[in-house]
C-alpha cells in the first residue's frame, strides 16, 4: 500500500511540473493581458495616455449610451463602425469560403505528392511580410495598376475600375490574406470525408446536389464553421488592411481601436471598444466549442465489433 | 512630422562604425527617432569624431514613441518629440536637464524656435528641425495649384487627392479655410472644421501617409503631405511639385531630448553639441531637405534648398504657418470629429 | 423469362500512374437469372470488385454492354440503376440516425414521409433491429452495422442486390452467422444477389452459382460442385479448396475414358473422355479422398511414405505425408470413435491411396 501512495504521489509531482510551465504561459500572456483590458475599461482616462485609477463607467457609456458631457458623448457611430466591421468580416468570410470549398476539394483528391506542394504553395506567402503584400495589392487595384492595365488592355473596360481605397479593396485584401486560414480546416474536414459516403448516396439515388446536401455538406460543416470562425475573428479586428486598401477611408472597429491606443491617447476607451469585440468574439467562440462536441460524438471511429 | 506610418516604422536600421584604434571600453549613443528623420552620414562623421558607437530605432508617431517610453522601454538616450509633445513630456517628467541652452554654440540658434513653453531656456532640449505641410501634386495632371481651396475644386472636378490619416492635421485644413485656428477648442470651430472636410470627403480617395508613389505614377493628382516630399521633387522635376498653401498651412518642429532614464546621458549631451555645429546642421539638411534653426548653417546648405520658397519661405508666409500645442483634455473634440468624418458617407 | 442481369463482352483497363494498362476486365460475359445468388470469386486484384461497380454504375465499360431486367444501362449513371449495393464497410452515414439511414433512398426519391416511416419499420423488423431508430451508427456493433447496412439497401427494391465483401470485417463466428441470414433473406424476398467475396468457403456455402475470376477473365461458372468436384483448370483447383496434383501422361484414350502414366510411374484410368494420346495432364485429388490404408485395384494410386505432420482440427485430421522420392500428399480423416486412437505419429511409416474414381482430369493451367 506504500509503495502505492509514493506512485500516486509521483505522479501527481510529474503531472504538476509538466502543467505548470503551460499553465504559467497561459497566465503571462493571455490572461494577465486580457486582466488589463477588463479593468482599463473601467478606468479614467489619463490625460497624455495610461490611466487614472477611478472607476470610470464612461468608456462604455460612449459606446451603448448613457455618456453625455462635453467629452464623454454617446454616439451611435461606434455601434455603426462595429457593424460594418462585422458585415465586411462576414463578407471575407463568405468569400473564402467560396474559394476554398472546391479547391479543397480539387486538392484532398490529388496524389500525395501534389498534395503537399499545393499546401506548401497555400502557406507560402506567410514567408512575405503582410505589409509588402498589402503594398503589392496596391500596385495591382490602383488606376493605373495591372489590373486596370489588363482589363483596359482586353478591352473589357473602357475605363478603369476605382477598386483602391473602397470596400471592395478591403475585402479583396482581406480574403486574399485569409484564406489559408479558411483552407486548412476546411481541407481537413474535407480530406477525411469518406469517397464511399458519396458513392453510398448514389448508389441509393441521390443526385449529386442530394448527395452534396445531405452528405457531403453536414459532414464537412465542422470544417466550415472552423473555417468560418478562424476567418471572422481575425478579419473583424484588423485595421492594417483598411488603413492600406481602404485608405483609411474604410474605417473598422480595428481603426477606432487602434486610433484610441495611439492618437487620441484614451486607452480605456479603446480597451472598452476592444472588449465588446471581445465579448461577441467569444459568444461565437460559445457557439464553435458546441459545433466541435457534436462532431465529436459523431465521427468517433464506427467500433466493428460483436458480441453475440 | 510624420511619415510612411507601417513600413518605415517597422524598420529599425542600426548604424555603428567600430574604431579600431579606440580602447576596449565601448562607449554608445542610442537614438530613438522618426523613421529616415536624420542622415546616416551625420552619425558616422559623430562616431568618427568621438569614437561613441550610435545605434537608431525608429517610431512612425509621437504617441507611440510616448506609449512605448511610458510603457518602459530602456535604452534609449535620445528622442526627437514635436513640439507639442516636447511639453508633454516634460509634464510627464520623462526628460533631463541638458543645460544645452548654456552652450557656447548655442547662440547659432535662432531664438524663435524654442518653442516648447515648459522649457523657455532650452534647458531640456535642443530644437532639432523644422518643416512645413502643404500640397505635392503631379504636374501632368494639375496645371496650376496655389492652395487648399484649389485642391478640393480639383477633386469635384474628378481628380483623385488624398488626406493624411491624421485627425489634427486635416481637421487643420478646414479650420485654415474657416479662418479659425489650428489649437481651437471652440467646440462649434472644431466641429466647423471638420464639416469642411466632410463637404469635400466624396472626392478624397484616402487618408494616407502614403500618397507619394500615387502621385507619382499619376493615380491621384495631389496629396496633403510634409516638405519631405521635395527629396522626391527633386528626383523628379517634371513631374512632381509642393507648394505650400496660399491660405496657410501648419508647420511641425521637433526638438532633440535626452530622457531622464538614458543610460549614456554624458554622450547624449556630446551629440548635442555635435549637432550645434554649423557644418553638422548643414550636412542633415542637405538630405533631409527640411529646415533648420542653426543660423549659420543656413548659409552652409545648397542654394537649391535655401532658395527653395517652399522649404525656407519668406516671412510673409512664414508668419501664417500656425504649428501645433498640446490641447489637452480637448483632444477629445479632434478625435470625436475624426471618427464621425470616418464614418460619414 | 428474361435474366436479370446480362453482361455481355465487358472490357475495362485502366492505366497506373507508373504509366502501365491493367486490364480489370477483359471480354467479361455472364448471365444471372432472377432470384439466383451468384458470387464472383477470386483473389486480390482479379477483377471481380470492378465487375461489381461496372454493374452498380461507378465504372465505365470500355466496350461491351450491361443490360438488366431487360434494359440497357449500360451508360446510366450510379444513381438511376434499379440496384443497390452493401459496401465493404458499410459506408453508413456517421451523422444521420438507423432510421434516417436505412430512409435514405426513399427521402431522396421523395416517397411520402408516413410511407416512409412504414416501410423502415418493416426493413428494420426483417433484418431484426426493431427498436434501434434513434441510435448513431457509431453506436451499433459491427453486426448491427451490417444489418443496418442490408435494410438500407433494400428497402428501396432493388432488382439486384450487389454485395461486396460485406463479411470481411466481421469476426468468424459472426461470419457464418450472417452467411446463414443473408442466404435465408435472399430466398425470403427473392430478389438476385450479386456478392463479391475472396473467401472460397463463403463462396461454396451461400451461392447458387460461382464466376471463379483472374486475370480480368471467368476462369469457371458453375454451381459449387461443379467448381469444387470439376474445376476446369489449375487454377480453380488450387483456388477453391485444397488438394494434390499429379502429373501425368495420356497414353491411350477411348470414348469411355483414357489410361494415364504419371511421372512417378504409375498406370491409372479416368474416365473422362476427348482426351489425346500423349496429352500432358494433371490429376486433380481432394485431401478427403485420400485413403489410409492398402488399395485392391491396381488402378488406384497408391503411396507410401512417412508421417510429415499431423494437424488436429477437432472433425478431422490433417496429415502431411513425403514419401521417398520427395513428393507430397495431403489427407483428411474423420476417424470415428475407435480409431482414434490409431492415428499414426509423425515420422511413422504410412500407406494411402486414392481411388480411380475420385481423381479428376485437368489439361488447362489457366484461361488467359
Amino acid at each position: 500500500m506504500a509503495s502505492l501512495e509514493t506512485n500516486e504521489r509521483r505522479r501527481r509531482v510529474i503531472l504538476l511540473g509538466l502543467l505548470t510551465p503551460p499553465t504559467i504561459f497561459l497566465a503571462i500572456f493571455f490572461l494577465a493581458p486580457l486582466a488589463i483590458m477588463v479593468i482599463y475599461s473601467w478606468l479614467e482616462p489619463g490625460l497624455y495616455g495610461g490611466v487614472i485609477w477611478n472607476f470610470y463607467d464612461l468608456n462604455y457609456g460612449r459606446i451603448l449610451g448613457w455618456a453625455d458631457s462635453k467629452y464623454e458623448k454617446f454616439d451611435l457611430v461606434y455601434l455603426i463602425i462595429f457593424l460594418k466591421s462585422v458585415r465586411l468580416a462576414l463578407t471575407t468570410v463568405f468569400i473564402s469560403l467560396i474559394i476554398c470549398y472546391p479547391a479543397a476539394f480539387w486538392i484532398s483528391r490529388m496524389s500525395e505528392g501534389k498534395k503537399n506542394l499545393f499546401l506548401f504553395l497555400i502557406t507560402l506567402p506567410f514567408f512575405v511580410s503582410l505589409i509588402l503584400r498589402l503594398f503589392a495589392w496596391v500596385l495591382i487595384l490602383r488606376p493605373t495598376g495591372f489590373l486596370n492595365q489588363a482589363l483596359l488592355g482586353l478591352g473589357i473596360i473602357t475605363e478603369p475600375l476605382h477598386i483602391i481605397f473602397t470596400d471592395v479593396a478591403v475585402i479583396i485584401g482581406m480574403t486574399y490574406i485569409f484564406i489559408p486560414f479558411m483552407f486548412l480546416p476546411l481541407y481537413a474536414s474535407i480530406e477525411k470525408l469518406d469517397l464511399s459516403l458519396m458513392e453510398a448516396s448514389a448508389d441509393l439515388g441521390a443526385t449529386q446536389f442530394q448527395t452534396f446536401r445531405r452528405v457531403i455538406f453536414p459532414l464537412t460543416l465542422p470544417g466550415i464553421i472552423g473555417g468560418s470562425i478562424i476567418v471572422f475573428i481575425p478579419a473583424l479586428g484588423n485595421f492594417i488592411v483598411p488603413s492600406v486598401l481602404g485608405g483609411a477611408k474604410v474605417m473598422m472597429i480595428g481603426n477606432l481601436i487602434e486610433q484610441q491606443f495611439l492618437s487620441a491617447r484614451n486607452w480605456p476607451f479603446g480597451s472598452a471598444l476592444g472588449m465588446i469585440v471581445m465579448a461577441s468574439v467569444l459568444l461565437l467562440l460559445i457557439y464553435y466549442v458546441k459545433i466541435m462536441a457534436r462532431e465529436d460524438q459523431m465521427t468517433s471511429a464506427p467500433a466493428v465489433k460483436e458480441v453475440s | 512630422m510624420k511619415k510612411h506610418k507601417f513600413a518605415k516604422a517597422a524598420l529599425a536600421a542600426v548604424i555603428g562604425l567600430a574604431i579600431p584604434t579606440l580602447a576596449a571600453a565601448e562607449e554608445k549613443l542610442h537614438l530613438y527617432n522618426w523613421g529616415d528623420y536624420i542622415n546616416p552620414k551625420v552619425l558616422t562623421k559623430f562616431t568618427e569624431e568621438t569614437g561613441i558607437k550610435v545605434s537608431l530605432d525608429t517610431y512612425g508617431t509621437n504617441e507611440e514613441m510616448l506609449a512605448k517610453i511610458q510603457a518602459g522601454a530602456s535604452g534609449y538616450d535620445i528622442v526627437f518629440p514635436s513640439v507639442h509633445m516636447h511639453d508633454i513630456m516634460s509634464q510627464l517628467n520623462l526628460l533631463e536637464k541638458t543645460e544645452i541652452g548654456s552652450s557656447p554654440n548655442f547662440k547659432n540658434i535662432d531664438t524663435q524656435f524654442i518653442r516648447a513653453s515648459t522649457d523657455p531656456k532650452a534647458e531640456y532640449c535642443l530644437p532639432y528641425a523644422w518643416g512645413n505641410v502643404g500640397i505635392v501634386y503631379n504636374k501632368n495632371k494639375v496645371k496650376e495649384i496655389t492652395g487648399w481651396a484649389d485642391m478640393f475644386k480639383l477633386a469635384a472636378g474628378g481628380e483623385k487627392i488624398i488626406l493624411l490619416d491624421d485627425p489634427r492635421e486635416t481637421i487643420a485644413i478646414g479650420h485654415i479655410l474657416n479662418g479659425t485656428s489650428v489649437n481651437s477648442t471652440d467646440e462649434a470651430e472644431v466641429v466647423a472644421a471638420a464639416k469642411v472636410i466632410k463637404d469635400n470627403l466624396k472626392n478624397v480617395s484616402a487618408f494616407s501617409y502614403d500618397s507619394i508613389p500615387l502621385v507619382t505614377s499619376g493615380d491621384v493628382a495631389a496629396a496633403h503631405w510634409y516638405v519631405g516630399a521635395n527629396i522626391f521633387v527633386q528626383q523628379n522635376p517634371d513631374v512632381l511639385g509642393y507648394i505650400i498653401p496660399k491660405e496657410g498651412a501648419t508647420m511641425y518642429q521637433e526638438d532633440m531630448c535626452v530622457l531622464k532614464k538614458a543610460p549614456n546621458k554624458a554622450n547624449a549631451k556630446k551629440f548635442m553639441e555635435f549637432y550645434l555645429k554649423p557644418e553638422i546642421a548643414a550636412l542633415n539638411v542637405e538630405q533631409q531637405m527640411n529646415g533648420t534653426p542653426n543660423i549659420p548653417a543656413q548659409k552652409l546648405i545648397p542654394k537649391s534648398i535655401s532658395g527653395n520658397e517652399s522649404i525656407y519661405p519668406p516671412a510673409d508666409i512664414l508668419s501664417k504657418l500656425q504649428i501645433f500645442v498640446d490641447l489637452g483634455q480637448d483632444l477629445k473634440l479632434y478625435n470625436r470629429e475624426w471618427t464621425s468624418i470616418k464614418t460619414a458617407q | 423469362m428474361t435474366p436479370i442481369l446480362s453482361i455481355s463482352d465487358a472490357t475495362k483497363r485502366y492505366n497506373t500512374p507508373d504509366g502501365n494498362v491493367i486490364t480489370a476486365l477483359d471480354n467479361v460475359s455472364l448471365v444471372v437469372e432472377q432470384n439466383e445468388f451468384v458470387t464472383l470469386l477470386g483473389p486480390s486484384g482479379c477483377g471481380k470488385t470492378t465487375l461489381l461497380r461496372t454493374i452498380s454504375g461507378f465504372e465505365d465499360l470500355e466496350t461491351g454492354s450491361i443490360q438488366i431486367d431487360g434494359s440497357t444501362v449500360t451508360h446510366l449513371p450510379a444513381h438511376k440503376r434499379p440496384v443497390n449495393t452493401v459496401f465493404q464497410k458499410y459506408a453508413l452515414f456517421p451523422h444521420m440516425s438507423i432510421s434516417k439511414n436505412v430512409a435514405y433512398s426513399l427521402e431522396v426519391s421523395g416517397v411520402s414521409k408516413s410511407q416512409i416511416t412504414t416501410r423502415v419499420g418493416k426493413m428494420l423488423e426483417l433484418v431484426g433491429l426493431e427498436g434501434f431508430e434513434n441510435r448513431k451508427v457509431n453506436q451499433l456493433s459491427g453486426g448491427q452495422q451490417q444489418r443496418v447496412a442490408l435494410a438500407r439497401s433494400l428497402i428501396a427494391q432493388p432488382k439486384i442486390l450487389l454485395l461486396d465483401e460485406p463479411l470481411s470485417a466481421l469476426d468468424k463466428n459472426l461470419r457464418h452467422k450472417m452467411q446463414q441470414e443473408l442466404k435465408t433473406l435472399q430466398e425470403e424476398i427473392g430478389i438476385a444477389f450479386v456478392f463479391v467475396t475472396h473467401d472460397q468457403e463463403e463462396a461454396l456455402t451461400m451461392s447458387d452459382r460461382i464466376v471463379v475470376l483472374s486475370d480480368g477473365k471467368i476462369q469457371q461458372l458453375g454451381t459449387p460442385e461443379d467448381i469444387y468436384r470439376r474445376p476446369e483448370n489449375e487454377f480453380v483447383a488450387r483456388f477453391v479448396g485444397e488438394g494434390n496434383l499429379f502429373d501425368g501422361e495420356v497414353t491411350q484414350s477411348t470414348t469411355k475414358g483414357a489410361s494415364v502414366t504419371l511421372t512417378t510411374g504409375q498406370k491409372t484410368v479416368v474416365s473422362q473422355s476427348g482426351l489425346k494420346k500423349g496429352d500432358k495432364v494433371k490429376l486433380l485429388a481432394r485431401p478427403e479422398d485420400v485413403l489410409i490404408g492398402k488399395s485392391s485395384n491396381t488402378k488406384d494410386i497408391t503411396f507410401n511414405g512417412t508421417v510429415d505432420h499431423v494437424n488436429f482440427i477437432g472433425a478431422e485430421y490433417q496429415i502431411l505425408a513425403k514419401s521417398k522420392d520427395g513428393t507430397s500428399i495431403k489427407a483428411t480423416f474423420r476417424p470415428d470413435v475407435e480409431q482414434r486412437d490409431q492415428i499414426a505419429g509423425v515420422g511413422s511409416d504410412i500407406r494411402l491411396y486414392v481411388p480411380k474414381e475420385a481423381l479428376h482430369v485437368i489439361t488447362k493451367e489457366k484461361v488467359i
